[in-house]
């Protein structure tokens, strides 16, 4: 039956002629089944919502905007990436009455100081108001400010996005930062596409996962937020999804050859947005042995170089540039210097990993705050969130304990997955540990890790609180379920907005 | 090779025609063996959804929501939904081009509750469809 619903009427030719193209359009749609018929309209619902996102928020507030724009400004208009200052260097230029030469964050962007990492701010101050300060002396001691901190980032968003600002040259600087928040929403489409894809492949007929993970991405607030945003995570966000979704049907296929070399130039795409990109090799690793299994040595051997040699011929290069730069291959050791007047661990890795504090910060982030910590969820609302995604949690362990006991049994294709999607699931799963625990390791650097280092695998966590979701709810409803989840996510975003956002922006 | 080695993950067409034929049960909903889609109610779909528009439409029009962020804090009290977005339109149309920001706004407004509720009811009718895995060594 979902086959004739799959199928476009085909009119004869006389009565074919006069079909508008209208008509047409409003056929096709009849025809689709009912998830992309949802999807269609979550996805127009998405494109407008997120324009809302746009401007709900003041110009730069978003976390690093000032300095995305910054680094984006020096490629589009100088050709090159921003460097990051050496803290010694700097400091014997500045010691002897030189003005040391800094990539600096630009002085337009002083008035929204406050937006940025520790740039010293007192933007009432008349004294800065043409020259902003670009040094402070902590205990005596000097040190940088105002400089571009996010130099150290991988150049392909500011790369991507570097057309859009040499069209919109003749704007000033806020006009071309909304601009460029809009050109975000995009990726965060195609991360609710890729969301939609990824449960399509891995449990093909089930309308509840499909319709409510896509929808879980869409309406969760902080990846919205990514997504309204000039920022690269979002992009990362949107490469790291599609690298789960290939993970999948790389599972399922045994990681045919065009795969692995689609999976490989994905990674190469993700390593040049965002150093979190590296979190993908370890699993891809674990899927091709899942997948062809370990005995199977010159499968997987064959599957890997296949793999990395698009991905390190399209990251080499960055990553060559880094190593001849700083000296290592990631300029945190520079960005720690720099920081050192204010930054802290937040923690030992055990410490972080068992501390309740910790993780209480993180789910807060995940869903709130809001950039730099502006706007805070209350704790009401932060409970009724919790509960439900707790209660989820105990739905996926249910689903994992009745779906391993009942192995063999006849079932659908989600009660009873087979042995690749187990693999498949498991994927998910490390992914998700994955990228938290690569959030503790950062934390014991960094006082400022935080959850959006985290939001790259959401379609996994979406994918699989959900399905803990399904198991806890009789099938009988899950029609309702499915409208209950969309409800609330819609009513969330309502009272995110009227209660917290909209006031916030006001009040600013 | 890999054709030949590749799991096969196909959801049964016959779930889906057991759907179309499904007889009618209870609770709203039609029965159907175990391990089949069901597909709800049409009648009780219809309620439920008319009365969460409404409920949604009635909330957004007399609803109240304590503010929890800026300086309405303060105030301690709860602020009618429908005088915060209205502010929101007209702070940003003080911005400049006042009747353009207007429009758009009131705009994607109207499209987001009508969206909304088209979701909802999309939501509640979705059936998977047919989209089988795509082939082997395609992404």
């Amino acid at each position: 039956m979902a086959d004739l619903a799959e199928q476009i009427p085909m009119p004869s030719v006389a009565v074919r002629a006069r079909v508008s193209t209208v008509d047409r359009g409003r056929s096709g749609f009849r025809a689709w089944s009912g998830v992309r018929r949802f999807l269609l309209v979550l996805f127009a619902l998405y494109l407008v919502k997120q324009v809302v996102f746009v401007v709900a928020f003041r110009p730069f507030s978003g976390h690093d905007e000032v300095a995305h724009y910054s680094y984006l400004r020096t490629v589009a208009t100088d050709g090159r990436v921003p460097v990051l200052p050496e803290l010694e260097e700097w400091r014997r230029a500045f010691q002897s009455g030189l003005n040391p030469r800094v990539d600096g964050l630009p002085d337009e962007l002083y008035p929204y100081c406050a937006y940025a990492l520790y740039w010293h701010c007192e933007p009432d101050e008349p004294r800065w108001a043409n020259d902003p300060p670009r040094a402070v002396t902590v205990a005596g001691v000097a040190f940088a400010t105002g400089y571009q901190y996010a130099a150290n980032h991988p150049p392909l968003y500011y790369v991507l996005m570097t057309p859009i600002y040499w069209a919109s040259a003749s704007l000033s600087a806020v006009q071309q930062h909304y601009l460029l928040r809009l050109a975000a929403i995009p990726f965060g489409l195609a991360t609710v596409f890729l969301a939609y894809r990824l449960v399509r492949a891995l449990f093909p007929g089930d309308a509840f996962l499909a319709v409510t993970v896509p929808t879980f991405v869409a309406f969760q607030p902080q990846i919205a937020y990514e997504s309204a945003m000039v920022n690269n995570d979002i992009v990362a966000i949107a490469l790291f999804s599609w690298i789960l979704y290939l993970l999948v049907i790389g599972i399922r296929d045994r990681f045919p050859t065009r795969t692995s070399v689609l999976l490989g130039f994905v990674l190469g795409l993700a390593l040049l947005t965002k150093a979190n990109g590296l979190a993908a090799v370890p699993l891809i690793a674990m899927a091709v042995m899942l997948s062809v299994g370990w005995r199977d040595v010159r499968g997987w051997v064959r599957r890997g170089a296949l793999v990395v040699a698009p991905a390190a011929l399209l990251a080499a290069p960055w990553y060559v540039f880094l190593y001849r730069t700083y000296g290592n291959f990631d300029g945190l050791d520079q960005i720690e210097a720099l920081q050192s007047y204010w930054n802290r661990p937040a923690g030992t890795f055990f410490g972080m990993l068992s501390d309740p504090d910790f993780v209480v910060m993180r789910f807060r982030e995940t869903w709130g705050e809001f950039g730099w910590r502006q706007i805070p969820l209350g704790t009401t609302l932060l409970w009724a969130i919790a509960i439900p995604l707790l209660v989820a949690v105990g739905g996926l362990l249910v689903y994992v304990l009745k779906a391993a006991l009942q192995a063999g049994e006849p079932g659908d294709s989600v009660t009873q997955p087979e042995r690749w999607q187990w693999y498949a699931l498991l994927v998910l799963g490390a992914s998700c540990a994955t990228v938290y625990l690569a959030v503790i390791q950062f934390g014991t650097r960094f006082a400022l890790t935080q959850a959006r280092y985290y939001f790259p695998v959401v379609n996994a966590a979406s994918l699989l609180l959900l399905l803990g979701l399904r198991t806890l709810v009789p099938r009988a409803y899950h029609a309702y379920a499915q409208g209950a989840i969309f409800a609330s996510l819609v009513l969330l975003n309502v009272m995110v907005f009227t209660r917290y956002v909209i006031p916030h922006y006001l009040s600013a | 090779m890999e054709a030949e080695e590749r799991p096969v993950a196909l959801e049964t067409e016959a779930s889906e025609m057991a759907v179309e034929a499904g007889a009618t049960g209870t609770a709203g909903v039609t029965d159907a063996p175990s391990g089949k889609a069901i597909r709800p109610h049409r009648g009780v779909v219809t309620a439920v959804w008319i009365a969460a528009v409404a409920g949604l439409a009635l909330f957004l029009a007399l609803g109240t929501a304590s503010i929890r962020a800026g300086s309405f804090v303060r105030f301690r009290r709860s602020v009618p939904l429908s005088s915060i977005w209205p502010r929101f339109v007209e702070e940003l149309a003080d911005g400049g081009s006042a009747t353009l920001v207007r429009v758009g706004l009131f705009g994607a407004a109207a499209v987001l509750l009508a969206g909304s509720a088209l979701g909802l009811w999309l939501a509640m009718t979705a059936d998977a469809g047919k989209e089988g895995p795509s082939e082997p060594g395609r992404a």
